[in-house]
């Protein structure tokens, strides 16, 4: 139950993440810059926080 | 003729709503707390006279609410955050939007926390919090996605059914209501009801979210109407149950007890067919729930979306919607939110939620006049 419960999260975080990456690349070619370092800095709060409570879960 | 709110300087269509909806969305966001500890905690500070604060709180918070009202009818068009960046920076503009953007995720998160333990310890004792969690939160990322018309619809669809079953619930205990356990009508004196009354008036977020909201009115001539429905409204039902509440349990077992409105339906007995109504609790308790999450998921990225000029707010809400459920289980247990509810959202939240949002648009509109006057001379 656990290791599928951990596979799912996993999987629903990574494909979150692909898709803040795919409208942070939209922003960037649409050229509204402070849009982009608003929806960079979100994803990347997003990641670290998503891989350290991951990884919390996995080793305590 | 009036300009479009969509084609205000923040341009993020958020579309237009009506009276009774907005009314009743902001009713619901701000009068659920009472399914939660909110009964509990205000007992435990006002003792028998605990269902006095929600009344002067919500009389505060009108005041407040009319002079901010006054100080924006002049310039309809723009929100909260457009009149500060128009008028003051966007250096100030920008940080004011995150900061409340943030205030409503971390309000969110523990309200969302909130509601998963209680879940938990009341109906769903075997299912893991994160299972809870999860549920609640495709719910809410759905309603936050389908953005303010379609809270705003929602809300008030169930405001009729969250209205009667709140009635249900209030008048069908009354057989074990004793009113000599609301005297003496003053509680702990007059001038602690009156503090913890100014503390209270954190529960309304209805100022904030009207200034936020303002240009998204349809008919702006009826805003005061708004605020002042949904204002009442909040008061009265956190009133009615806090009345209910000392009534039956006194103040202080409502003040030991950690969700009175749930132990309220369980002692429900009229007859043998008509007893234990806290399956009627639980569904008013979820719709009511997940329509204020979703709205401050919304209100949240909705806010992000604008400080940072982003054309839409939708796609954010993800990303926000997974931070979010990472930020739900930060907090060790129920009692560390408690903690943080009565420790620092309830003396401090006034600030955010009254203070800030007066104190800007009295700034903003005074140096719009300035302006206004120094041009007249240079002319």
């Amino acid at each position: 139950m656990n290791a599928v419960a951990f596979l799912l999260e996993f999987l629903v975080a990574i494909g979150v993440l692909l898709y803040a990456l795919n409208f942070i690349r939209w922003l960037w070619s649409a050229k509204h810059i402070l849009s982009t370092v608003g929806a960079s800095v979100l994803t990347l709060l997003t990641s670290v926080l998503s891989i350290t409570y991951l990884v919390s879960k996995l080793f305590f | 003729m009036k300009k479009s709110a969509n084609n205000s300087s923040s341009s993020i269509r958020i579309g237009r709503v009506g009276i009774a909806e907005l009314t009743a969305l902001i009713t619901i966001y701000c009068s659920t707390d009472v399914f939660l500890s909110y009964p509990s905690r205000v007992a435990v500070e006002g003792a028998t006279a605990a269902w006095m604060i929600p009344l002067f709180a919500g009389v505060i918070s009108f005041a407040v609410f009319l002079l901010l009202y006054l100080a924006m009818r002049k310039t309809p068009t723009q929100n909260l955050m457009e009149l500060v960046t128009n008028s003051l920076s966007p250096v100030i503009g920008i940080p004011v939007a995150i900061a409340f953007s943030i205030f409503f995720f971390l309000q969110t998160a523990i309200v969302m926390r909130e509601f998963t333990e209680t879940v938990v310890t009341t109906v769903l004792p075997r299912t893991p919090s994160e299972i809870v969690a999860a549920s609640f939160l495709i719910v809410v990322v759905y309603y936050a996605y389908k953005g303010l018309e379609g809270l705003t619809r929602v809300a008030v669809l169930i405001a009729y059914i969250l209205g009667v079953g709140f009635v249900v619930l209030l008048v069908l205990p009354l057989t074990w209501f004793h009113l000599p356990y609301l005297m003496p009508l003053a509680g702990r004196g007059w001038s602690v009801t009156l503090v913890h009354s100014f503390l209270n008036t954190s529960a309304f977020a209805n100022v904030l979210m009207l200034a936020i909201l303002y240009p998204a009115v349809r008919n702006q001539q009826h805003f005061v109407r708004i605020g002042l429905m949904s204002i009442f409204f909040t008061a009265l039902t956190m009133s009615a149950v806090l009345f209910v509440v000392l009534g039956v349990f006194t103040d202080a077992v409502s003040g030991q007890v950690s969700f009175p409105l749930y132990q309220l339906a369980r002692l429900i007995y009229v007859g043998r067919f008509v007893q234990r109504l806290e399956s009627v609790f639980v569904f008013l308790w979820t719709a009511g729930a997940v329509l204020k999450m979703g709205f401050g998921l919304w209100l949240s990225g909705y806010l992000y979306a604008s400080a940072f000029r982003m054309p839409v707010y939708r796609p954010i809400i993800f990303p926000m919607a997974l931070l979010l459920y990472i930020f739900v289980f930060l907090p060790q247990n129920i009692m560390t939110i408690e903690a943080i509810e009565s420790r620092i959202i309830e003396p401090f939240g006034w600030i955010v939620e009254l203070l800030t949002p007066l104190l800007l648009v009295i700034v903003s509109v005074f140096i719009n006049r300035l302006r206004g006057a120094n041009q007249q001379a240079q002319s």
